[in-house]
């Protein structure tokens, strides 16, 4: 074609139509993203994993969209769980009340007498649950004056007692807790002596049906070969539950 | 028909067919980057295949989304806790020796390494342990060993009540050499060390104590001590 032949064909209509053409195959993509509708690209527009970490935003993993069991022990970091990711009654051993006490109260001394003296409990009263399996552990804090010589100390903690200055006599299922403290020259002063978890009897208090409220008590019997002057400063109780 | 099949005509009507027909393919096949934003994408529209694997990271996950039924059952291990802060019963220290000890009539420790341990504020701590125990043959007619956990032992050559923590017995009759690795439980007069306001430091002590009826010949060798704590 001469170009007395190109110009005859450049009239409005042709330029018209070649712009446009053109704007469509060259600029055709940047003008159809423009202009992509509100919820116009479905599961159907997007390809098998192309949905990168970077093109999730923050938090946008909610509840709603995990699948039930789809996360695998595999995908928790290790160590990452703590005690708070579990439920208050998971089954685990834990301590479950704590009960405290300090005052002084001296305590009679013999040579050889069996009676206990009860040390007083503000609160010594708690609530088992129903389902929860109860153990028993303490400690006892005396002071021993230079005047005991030989000082021989015993605590016991006691579930729901009907004669807690005589554990002796019918109790010994009630006894939850037992430690003592004995020392030949023991040197005067402060002393904690622990109360392990009692075997011989009802050490534990099996799961109940229902909630059951019990009562703690704290008994100690002291001796001396010979003088006086032991005085418990302070008792502690922790229950332990199982649920 | 044909003066109208002009160039412009039919530059014009394939325009628009791109345009009508096939632009919307066309279009989606070459979209620009970056061009596809929430608003575009519908509903539910991102599906498990649509992403990538392991894209998921932690910072996708919204607080408290993942909740025990979102957790496969039985696929979590012990290895998935953190153990070591865990308030829950579990072995908090381990004591071991691999040395050996004679037993007479006067306790004498078991070697035993790491015995040294901080008890921390606000923890109760519970004891036991093993030991192998071998009569010899020279160690005849009724023959007993016994096995003490001390606790903080002013002098381990003297028993004292309220240091024992732990406690194993064992007792035996057939002639001829014999072992046997003994337990030791949980001493129930005071074998617990109760929380305290502040830590604490504790020695653990593996005492042995034997007789035979006749002869002698009682050893011991492979302490073990596990330290259970709850809080």
């Amino acid at each position: 074609m001469t170009m007395t032949g190109i110009r005859k064909h450049l009239t409005y209509a042709n330029i018209v139509a070649t712009l446009a053409a053109f704007a469509v195959l060259a600029g055709g993509t940047a003008f159809a993203a423009s202009q992509l509708a509100k919820n116009s690209v479905g599961s159907k527009q997007l390809k098998g994993g192309s949905v990168t970490t970077a093109k999730l935003k923050k938090n946008a993993v909610s509840a709603a969209k995990i699948k039930k069991s789809a996360v695998t022990g595999a995908k928790v970091k290790g160590s990452s769980l703590t005690d708070g990711d579990l439920e208050a009654d998971a089954p685990f051993l834990k301590i479950s009340e704590e009960i405290r006490q300090s005052g002084n109260l001296a305590l009679p001394v013999t040579v050889s007498g069996d009676e206990f003296t009860v040390y007083p409990l503000q609160s010594g009263t708690y609530t088992q649950p129903a389902g929860r399996t109860d153990s028993y552990v303490g400690a006892v804090d005396i002071e021993v004056s230079a005047e005991c010589e030989d000082p021989a100390v015993v605590g016991i903690v006691l579930i729901d007692p009907k004669n807690p200055t005589k554990p002796g006599t019918g109790e010994i299922g009630n006894i939850a807790a037992f430690g003592g403290f004995e020392a030949d020259g023991f040197s005067p002063g402060a002393k904690r002596f622990n109360l392990g978890a009692y075997g011989g009897g009802g050490g534990t208090r099996a799961a109940p049906p229902a909630a059951i409220n019990r009562n703690l008590v704290v008994s100690v019997r002291a001796r001396c070969k010979s003088g006086t002057g032991v005085t418990v400063t302070g008792a502690s109780i922790d229950v332990i539950g199982l649920e | 028909m044909r003066r109208r099949l002009s160039y412009a005509t039919v530059v014009s009507a394939l325009t628009a067919f791109l345009l009508l027909a096939g632009g919307a393919a066309y279009a989606g096949s070459q979209l620009a980057k970056n061009s596809v934003g929430s608003k575009q994408l519908k509903k539910n529209s991102v599906t498990a295949k649509k992403i990538k694997k392991n894209a998921v990271t932690t910072a996708k996950i919204k607080k408290d989304a993942v909740s025990g039924a979102k957790v496969k059952d039985g696929s979590l291990t012990g290895a998935n806790f953190d153990v070591a802060s865990s308030s829950f019963y579990h072995v908090v220290h381990e004591a071991r020796g691999s040395g050996t000890a004679t037993a007479g009539l006067v306790q004498v420790p078991v070697p035993l390494d790491n015995a040294t341990y901080t008890q921390p504020a606000g923890r109760d701590d519970f004891y036991a342990g093993a030991v192998d125990f071998t009569f010899a043959a020279g160690c005849e007619g009724q023959r007993e060993a016994f096995a003490f956990l001390l606790i903080d032992a002013v002098n381990p050559a003297v028993l004292t009540l309220s240091e024992i923590v732990a406690f194993g017995r064992w007792s035996d009759e057939t002639p001829g050499a014999a072992s046997k690795r003994v337990s030791l439980g949980s001493f129930e007069v005071g074998g617990v060390r109760l929380q305290q306001a502040a830590p604490v430091n504790h020695t653990l002590t593996l005492a042995i104590v034997g007789s035979c009826e006749s002869g002698s010949g009682i050893s011991a060798a492979n302490a073990a001590v596990d330290v259970l704590g709850v809080k």
